[in-house]
C-alpha cells in the first residue's frame, strides 16, 4: 500500500481574487480547522500521514458537489482514480474543509450535510455476444445474437463524513443486469479513522475483500476482474483493521463468510424472535493484506482462510451441509509507465478442502489471476486492455459446475469521454478458452465461446 | 478458436449503435470546450505557477490536467489544485481552483505593496527563469515563518509526536534553504 501526500490545498481559504487574509485571521481559522482537524494534522503541512486501507469511491459526484470541485480532481478518467482520488478514497472520503459543507447549526456537536449526499451511477449497453444459457442437468440452451441491455445497472450512491473521524458509505443496487425487483446493497458501512487514538482504522459494515488489492468497482474495462468473483473475496459482512506501520500498509479483517444476502431467524426459544441472524455459523474468514511499495511497484499479498459450504448434488449445483476450509494466497502489484499508462496484475492461489461432496476427502487446488493496462491519452479517450486467466485445476473433470472457473480471455476497451461524467463505451471480448466436452452426465465446461462486442453509456451524476 | 461472430441483423444492429455513437461523439467533440481555464490577473504579467512548476504569465490558459494531475511528487503535494501567482511588488496570491473557478475565466487580484511596479520588476517577474521575482524573496521565509508557527501549534497541542514535529520542520527549513534559489529562504 502506497504511503501518500496528502495535498492540504483544501485546508486554505484562498477566495477568488483575495488576497492571503492577515496573519491574525488566519489564526483564528486555523484554529477553527484545528478542531475539525486532529486526526489529519499533518495535512495542514504536507506531511506524510499514515494512510488507510483501500476503499473505493464509486463514481461519487457527490463529492464534487460538496467540495465544489471538479471530477479531474479525483479521476484520471471516470471512474478510476487518479493519485489524488485514491488519497482522498484512503482519507475516509473526506476533505479538510468537510464541515464547510455541513449545515452550520450552532452545534459544534452536530455536523448535518446540508443537503442529502446522493448520487446517481447507470450504464446501460447494446450486446453482440455468443454466450449461453446452458443447464448443466438437461443440457437446455438459450441464446441471443444481440441483447439491449438497458439499464444494465442503476444504482444509488451516498456517503458523508458525519464526524471528525466517522464517515459512511453505501450504494444500493436497483436494477443491475436485468434484475428488477428487488434492491441490492453491497458497500455499505461506517468507518471510523482511528480507533481511540491508536492510529488504527476500522470499518464495520459490507465491503468487498478485494478492495484491499484492486477495487473493481473503479476499473475502466466492462469486464471484470473475474478471478475475484471465483474465489468468492467479494462482498461480505464484517470488519476491517488498517494500520501503516512503516513502509507497510497492513489490513486485518473479519467476515461472517457467507456472503451478503443470507440472515437466519432466532427460534431456540421454539417461538420464532424478530431478530435474525446473518450468519450461518459461528465460523469467521479472517483475512490479511501487506502492501508496500518496491521502487516504483506498488506491490502487496493477500491472505485470508475462513468455511465455505461445500458443493453437493447434480454437476455440484447445490450448497451442501458441510463447512469446508478455504484458503486463499494473493499477489498483486500495480505501477505507472510514464504519466498516462498504469498497470495492474494480480494472482489468487485457492485451496477448497474436501468442497466437493462427491469426493470430500480430496482437496481441491485452483489458481488465477488477471493483468490489465489503462492507456489514457488525454481527457477523451481512455483505452484499457484486460486479460483474465484461471485454471480449474483440480476441479477440472469433476463434471460440476466449478470447471467452469477456467477462463481465458482478453478484453479491449475503448471509451469515450462526453464529458468528465459520462462517457461511451466500446469493448470487444475475445475468448481463447478451448471449448470442452462434458466429461459426465452433466452439462459442464466450457461448452461455449463467450466472445462479445459492447456499445453503451456509464455515467455518474 | 474460430469465433462465431453474430448474425447480420446483430451486425446491423451493433453498427447502427457504433454510427449513432461516433456521430455523438463527434458533435460533442466540437461543441464542448472542457478542461481548461484562463488567468487573468491584475496586474497581468504575473507568473504562475502550478504543481508542474512555472506555467507563464498572465493572461493564461491551462488545462484543468495541469491543474490536477493523475500523479505528482510528494514533495509538491501542496501545490495540488492551487494556483500560485506572483509579481513583482505583490503579495503570492495562492487560489485553490473550484468547480466555479472552471465554469468562468478566472481573475485574481493581487495585493501589491508597491503602486509602481519597476520595469525591472517586472521583467524580474515575468521570467520563467530560476531567480525569483525581485518582491519575493522576502515573503518566502514569512511564509515558512507561518508554516513553523503552525507546526509548534501542533506540537504543543499533542496533535503530532515530536518525531513528526522535527521531520516536517527539517522539510520546511530544507525547502527554505535550497528551494528557491536565492538562499533566502530559512
Amino acid at each position: 500500500m502506497k504511503r501518500i501526500n496528502f495535498p492540504p490545498f483544501l485546508a486554505r481559504h484562498a477566495e477568488a481574487g483575495m488576497p492571503a487574509p492577515p496573519p491574525h485571521r488566519r489564526v483564528r481559522r486555523r484554529r477553527r480547522l484545528r478542531a475539525l482537524l486532529r486526526t489529519v494534522p499533518l495535512l495542514l503541512l504536507g506531511a506524510w500521514l499514515a494512510l488507510l486501507p483501500t476503499q473505493e469511491a464509486s463514481a461519487m459526484p457527490e463529492f464534487a458537489r460538496r467540495y465544489n470541485l471538479s471530477c479531474a480532481a479525483c479521476h484520471s478518467a471516470f471512474p478510476r482514480l487518479n493519485k489524488f482520488g485514491e488519497v482522498f478514497a484512503k482519507n475516509n472520503m473526506r476533505l479538510p474543509n468537510w464541515m464547510e459543507a455541513a449545515a452550520q447549526l450552532g452545534d459544534d456537536r452536530l455536523a448535518l450535510p446540508d443537503h442529502v449526499p446522493l448520487a446517481i451511477r447507470a450504464q446501460a449497453y447494446v450486446q453482440g455476444r455468443q454466450g449461453k444459457a446452458i443447464d448443466p442437468i438437461s443440457g437446455a440452451r438459450q441464446s441471443a445474437a444481440t441483447d439491449f441491455q438497458s439499464p444494465y445497472l442503476l444504482k444509488l450512491l451516498s456517503s458523508a463524513p458525519l464526524s471528525k473521524n466517522i464517515t459512511y458509505y453505501f450504494y444500493a443496487i436497483m436494477a443491475e443486469k436485468g434484475g428488477n425487483g428487488e434492491i441490492v446493497v453491497e458497500d455499505a458501512w461506517f468507518r471510523h479513522a482511528d480507533i481511540f487514538g491508536s492510529g488504527i482504522g476500522m470499518m464495520l459494515g459490507q465491503f468487498s475483500l478485494s478492495d484491499s488489492m484492486f477495487p473493481r468497482e473503479v476499473r475502466l474495462p466492462f469486464q471484470d476482474y473475474m478471478v475475484y468473483r471465483m474465489a468468492g473475496v467479494t462482498y461480505d459482512r464484517g470488519v476491517l483493521f488498517d494500520r501503516d506501520i512503516g513502509r507497510f500498509g497492513i489490513d486485518l479483517g473479519f467476515t461472517n463468510g457467507n456472503g451478503i444476502t443470507d440472515n437466519f431467524k432466532i427460534n431456540g426459544t421454539g417461538y420464532s424472535r424478530p431478530d435474525r441472524m446473518f450468519d450461518n455459523d459461528s465460523s469467521k474468514t479472517t483475512f490479511a493484506h501487506i502492501g508496500t511499495d518496491i521502487g516504483p511497484v506498488a506491490m502487496g499479498v493477500f491472505g485470508a482462510a475462513g468455511k465455505q459450504r461445500g458443493a453437493a448434488g447434480p454437476a455440484g449445483m447445490n450448497k451442501s451441509q458441510r463447512n469446508t476450509d478455504k484458503r486463499i494466497v494473493g499477489l498483486d502489484a500495480a505501477g505507472d509507465i510514464g504519466a498516462d499508462t498504469h498497470w495492474y496484475a494480480q494472482y489468487l492461489w485457492n485451496r477448497w478442502d474436501g468442497f466437493l461432496d462427491a469426493d470430500p476427502t480430496r482437496n481441491y487446488r485452483w489458481s488465477g489471476g488477471f493483468a490489465g493496462v489503462d492507456w489514457i491519452p488525454g481527457d477523451r479517450w481512455a483505452f484499457s486492455a484486460l486479460y483474465n486467466y484461471a485454471g480449474a485445476g483440480d476441479l477440472a473433470h469433476t463434471n460440476t459446475i466449478y470447471e467452469g472457473i477456467a477462463i481465458n480471455s482478453l478484453s479491449l476497451t475503448a471509451s469515450y469521454y462526453f464529458m468528465r461524467n459520462i462517457k461511451g463505451v466500446m469493448e470487444v471480448n475475445v475468448d481463447f478458452q478451448n471449448k470442452t466436452k462434458p466429461t459426465g452426465p452433466y452439462f459442464t465446461g466450457h461448452l461455449n465461446s463467450e466472445n462479445y462486442i459492447l456499445f453503451g453509456f456509464d455515467t455518474a451524476f | 478458436m474460430r469465433a462465431h461472430w453474430p448474425g447480420t441483423r446483430s451486425r446491423r444492429h451493433a453498427g447502427a449503435a457504433l454510427l449513432l455513437l461516433a456521430a455523438s461523439a463527434s458533435v460533442h467533440a466540437q461543441a464542448l470546450q472542457v478542461g481548461t481555464l484562463r488567468i487573468e490577473s491584475t496586474p497581468s504579467a504575473a507568473e504562475v505557477e502550478l504543481i508542474g512548476g512555472k506555467a507563464g504569465t498572465t493572461p493564461l490558459t491551462v488545462s484543468e490536467r495541469d491543474i490536477y494531475p493523475n500523479s505528482y511528487p510528494d514533495a509538491r503535494a501542496a501545490l495540488y489544485g492551487m494556483v500560485t501567482l506572483r509579481h513583482a511588488g505583490c503579495e503570492p496570491l495562492q487560489h485553490r481552483v473550484t468547480l466555479d473557478d472552471l465554469k468562468q475565466d478566472l481573475h485574481l487580484r493581487l495585493d501589491c505593496v508597491a503602486a509602481k511596479v519597476t520595469p525591472a520588476a517586472r521583467a524580474a517577474a515575468t521570467s520563467t527563469a530560476v531567480s525569483p521575482p525581485t518582491a519575493s524573496p522576502p515573503d518566502l521565509p514569512q511564509q515558512r515563518l507561518r508554516q513553523l508557527q503552525v507546526l509548534q501549534e501542533l506540537l504543543d497541542e499533542g496533535l503530532i509526536s515530536p518525531a513528526e514535529e522535527q521531520r516536517v520542520r527539517r522539510r520546511i527549513l530544507q525547502t527554505g534553504a535550497g528551494g528557491d534559489g536565492t538562499g533566502s529562504g530559512g
